[in-house]
């Protein structure tokens, strides 16, 4: 499996942090999955395999926009919402939601995966 | 393929204030400096950026009515110019005003002593020479058929946050002749202004609602050259806002459209219309875009910002953007709204001021925009409404032409218009102006040239080929690209 820079740019930074991670090929371009705790919301305390995506070759000037989650959860929004399967039979739900009133606004050293976890994927656990 | 150069106010002003001391003092003496210049590549004009000035040191340079420089001068120069694999610029001053002519001993002096040395650099000696009024002129010295050869340029451009100053070599692209056709223009702003807006190379990218006005307004005041890009074909719910169009236009290419109605108002003798039924996202689009002095971006899709934004910095292209939003409210209007701005070296970029953000770039580049359902998650902000009428894109492309004018016929006193909104239900235009956020990497762009291509830019093959619209480069400049990419020659992929 052939992974881009910008893939091989976000697993090395979530591995930093101290995450255990997996590259697939989604057929639509590579998804970078680890295990995560989530820390907010009606969530908060169960564990999740997480997977986060984006258009190649452009991270981290331009931000993650997908976020997978297995087993599916929703956050009440019906867009940009792609439910889908593995092909070891695991159910996943795939959500369009870059952070948009983050990545920008962020120096690029910054623009990194701890401050996507902590700054956008709390948020979007907030919402659940 | 045309060459040119192109600064910002900030280089040129560094380099002038240290070529005209002497003339600024009273004194006939002419000075002299090496630069540092990068590529810029079209799809027919290829230009030279210069972004830094290497002053010369104390002893590096020798002043007697001309002026001369030490061997330890130039071999620094050109040894910056090899590591950092960019090309070298020797820069001089004379006398007397506008574009220079260049006598024997400048010739000997650029062709045969610095010339071939600078080969080492893998791309051309750009020759720099400014007159005593500020008005650059310009010449590439390369090896052709053998032999070192000069290829002349066509214009310098001088781009700055308030003021943008175009300095033509007049034989090469002869200023218009006066007609009566024009006369009220020419009473309006002269011979000089009119003879710097109909040599302007002008793009337009999006030929809707509002981009087939400027096409009007770019046709009207004489623009000889205009270059029109969009992918897209008239629809029957585009009739009532899109400037000329019939039901029976109704399939055809919005390019088409204009080019028919530009090409039969044109008020220049000789107007060259380049139509490109694409997608600015589409390398060859792109290209053409780069072949522009100024773009006009009449987009209304998160992407082409981002690569419009790309060109105003790294190629110092100057973007006219502006967009209409519309808000509506137990179906009527609540509100409307219209802004236009202008993007470039040393002005906030579109990133900054709020008119796209990356995660839409990124949500378009998915798909996701195509998605009414998705839209609807996405804030207010970030919807991009569709509403829109006639009259406030007439208003809003009135607005986007003007701020061009203001930028081509500024004098130091005029106040500074950065960007304008206009608020259709208070009657109210505000300036806007802002600064780029620290750390913005439009910002970092400024003046990289061809080392800045949008990641994403797609390499879509068509009807033209980058054979049929003239890409041919000195083997130096293909080398040396390639070089710096580490990839075959003028391949961004």
């Amino acid at each position: 499996m052939v992974m881009s820079k910008d893939v091989e740019k976000i697993r090395a930074q979530l591995e930093d942090l101290g995450y255990d991670t997996a590259v697939r090929d989604s057929g639509q371009g590579m998804v970078v999955e680890f295990d995560y705790k989530v820390e907010t919301g009606t969530k908060c305390g169960d564990s999740f395999r997480i997977g986060i995506s984006m258009h190649k070759g452009v991270y981290p000037e331009y931000p993650p926009h997908w976020i997978h989650v297995s087993p599916p959860v929703s956050d009440g929004l019906a867009g940009g919402v792609k439910p889908y399967q593995t092909g070891d039979g695991q159910e996943w739900v795939a959500m369009s939601r870059p952070p948009s009133d983050l990545w920008d606004g962020l120096p690029l050293p910054k623009k990194d995966m701890k401050n996507y976890l902590e700054g956008h994927m709390r948020r979007f656990w907030s919402r659940i | 393929m045309n060459h040119e150069v192109a600064m910002t106010l900030e280089v040129s002003g560094a380099a002038s204030t240290h070529l005209l001391q002497h003339y600024v003092a009273g004194d006939y003496q002419e000075d002299l400096c090496f630069a540092l210049w990068r590529p810029s590549t079209g799809s027919r004009r290829s230009t030279a950026l210069v972004y830094e000035i290497l002053l010369p040191r104390d002893e590096e340079r020798l002043l007697h009515g001309n002026a001369s420089f030490e061997p330890g001068y130039f071999t620094r120069a050109i040894r910056r110019a090899i590591t950092d694999q960019v090309g070298l610029a020797f820069m001089h001053s004379h006398p007397g005003p506008g574009w220079q002519g260049m006598s024997q001993c400048d010739v000997e002096a650029e062709r045969d002593v610095l010339a071939y040395p600078s080969v080492a650099t893998g791309l051309p000696l750009l020759g720099l020479t400014i007159g005593s009024d500020g008005y650059w002129s310009a010449r590439f010295w390369e090896k052709i058929e053998g032999e070192m050869g000069r290829r002349p340029c066509a214009k310098v451009r001088v781009v700055g946050p308030d003021s943008y100053r175009l300095h033509f070599d007049d034989e090469m692209v002869p200023p218009p002749r006066r007609r009566e056709v024009l006369r009220r223009t020419y009473d309006t702003w002269g011979s000089r202004a009119q003879g710097d807006i109909s040599r302007l190379m002008v793009g337009i990218v999006g030929l809707g609602s509002v981009g087939s006005i400027v096409a009007e307004a770019m046709a009207r005041i004489g623009v000889a050259n205009i270059t029109l890009i969009d992918p897209d074909g008239v629809e029957e719910h585009n009739l009532d806002r899109l400037l000329h169009a019939t039901e029976s236009d109704v399939g055809r290419p919005k390019v088409e459209l204009a080019e028919r109605e530009i090409r039969s108002r044109s008020t220049s003798e000789d107007v060259q219309i380049v139509s490109f039924p694409r997608s600015i996202h589409d390398r060859l689009a792109y290209e053409a875009a780069i072949d522009c002095d100024v773009l006009f971006s009449c987009v209304d899709r998160p992407v082409a910002r981002d690569i419009l934004n790309y060109i105003a910095y790294a190629h110092l292209i100057p973007v006219i953007d502006g967009g209409v939003e519309v808000q509506t409210l137990n179906d009527y209007l609540h509100s409307a709204h219209w802004r236009a701005h202008l993007i470039g070296a040393h002005r906030q970029c579109m990133r900054c001021n709020g008119q796209y953000n990356t995660s839409m770039v990124v949500s378009e580049l998915d798909g996701s925009l195509g998605d009414p359902s998705y839209i609807a998650t996405l804030p207010q902000s970030e919807r991009g409404g569709n509403q829109n009428v006639f009259p406030f894109g007439l208003s809003l492309a009135g607005m986007e032409v003007n701020i061009m004018l203001h930028y081509l016929l500024a004098l130091d006193w005029w106040p500074k218009i950065r960007q304008q909104d206009y608020h259709f239900t208070l009657g109210t235009i505000l300036p806007l102006d802002g600064e780029c956020r620290v750390g913005c990497e439009m910002s970092q762009r400024l003046a990289t040239g061809d080392l800045a291509v949008p990641p994403y830019l797609k390499q879509t093959p068509g009807p033209w080929e980058a054979s049929d619209v003239g890409v041919e480069f000195p083997v130096g400049w293909k080398y040396h690209l390639g070089r710096l990419l580490g990839k075959l020659p003028w391949t961004r992929d």
